[in-house]
């Protein structure tokens, strides 16, 4: 099975790219492949329990939240960028189901994926 | 080994992050806006030791440079195409 990292780092508030992430990795499930999704740069500011992009006109993150936990999709979020934005672990929104990781650990990370794919 | 395909111009953080996680033996091309990273001075110094850099030629020239204004080899897009079939992993 291959593994796919399905990156995303623009602001949840204002583009659809986040939403458009997870619907390309719940499409994935469909084929023999194992998707995964990383937060990084401002796309972190999703993980908050008060990001509500909704407020913009754009697709609430919610929508997400019940084909992750169907699917135990695996979500990461690099740490110093959550840190930028003093996200705090408590502050996280538990649908996400998120696993941090140190940026130091991107080469590897990214290395350890047969493809990943920036939007 | 990967082969890392970089489309936004330097101007985006996500472009540098890509170059900060090649790993020796990756290879590097620049494509679309990307390619403005060719005429960046400190390019070389931006990758670890072992990384090879490319850029493709149609998309620097298009952009009103001459191919010896590039920094790193410029390759055509069939060259483009044969590293890409080649390389068992892409991140881009």
């Amino acid at each position: 099975m291959k593994k796919i990292l399905f990156a995303v780092y623009t602001s949840p508030a204002g583009s659809i790219w986040i939403n458009e992430t997870f619907r390309s990795i719940f499409g994935m499930y469909g084929q023999d492949i194992e998707p995964v999704a990383l937060l990084l740069n401002e796309a972190v500011l999703a993980v908050h329990t008060n990001c509500k992009p909704e407020l913009c006109g754009v697709l609430p993150l919610s929508i997400t939240f019940r084909y992750i936990e169907k699917y135990g999709t695996k979500v990461y979020a690099v740490k110093e960028d959550l840190e930028r934005f003093d996200i705090k672990e408590n502050e996280i929104d538990t649908h996400w189901n998120l696993q941090i990781l140190s940026k130091s650990d991107l080469p590897e990370f990214l290395h350890s994926f047969d493809n990943v794919i920036f939007f | 080994m990967a082969l890392i395909i970089i489309k936004k111009s330097p101007d985006y953080q996500v472009a540098h992050l890509l170059l900060e996680i090649a790993l020796p033996q990756d290879k590097v091309i620049f494509l679309q806006d990307g390619v403005l990273f060719a005429v960046e001075k400190d390019v070389k110094t931006l990758v670890k030791d072992g990384v090879e850099l490319f850029a493709l030629k149609e998309d620097f020239v298009a952009r009103g440079f001459d191919e010896k204004e590039s920094l790193v080899p410029l390759i055509s897009y069939d060259e483009f195409a044969e590293i890409v079939e080649k390389e068992p992993k892409i991140i881009s």
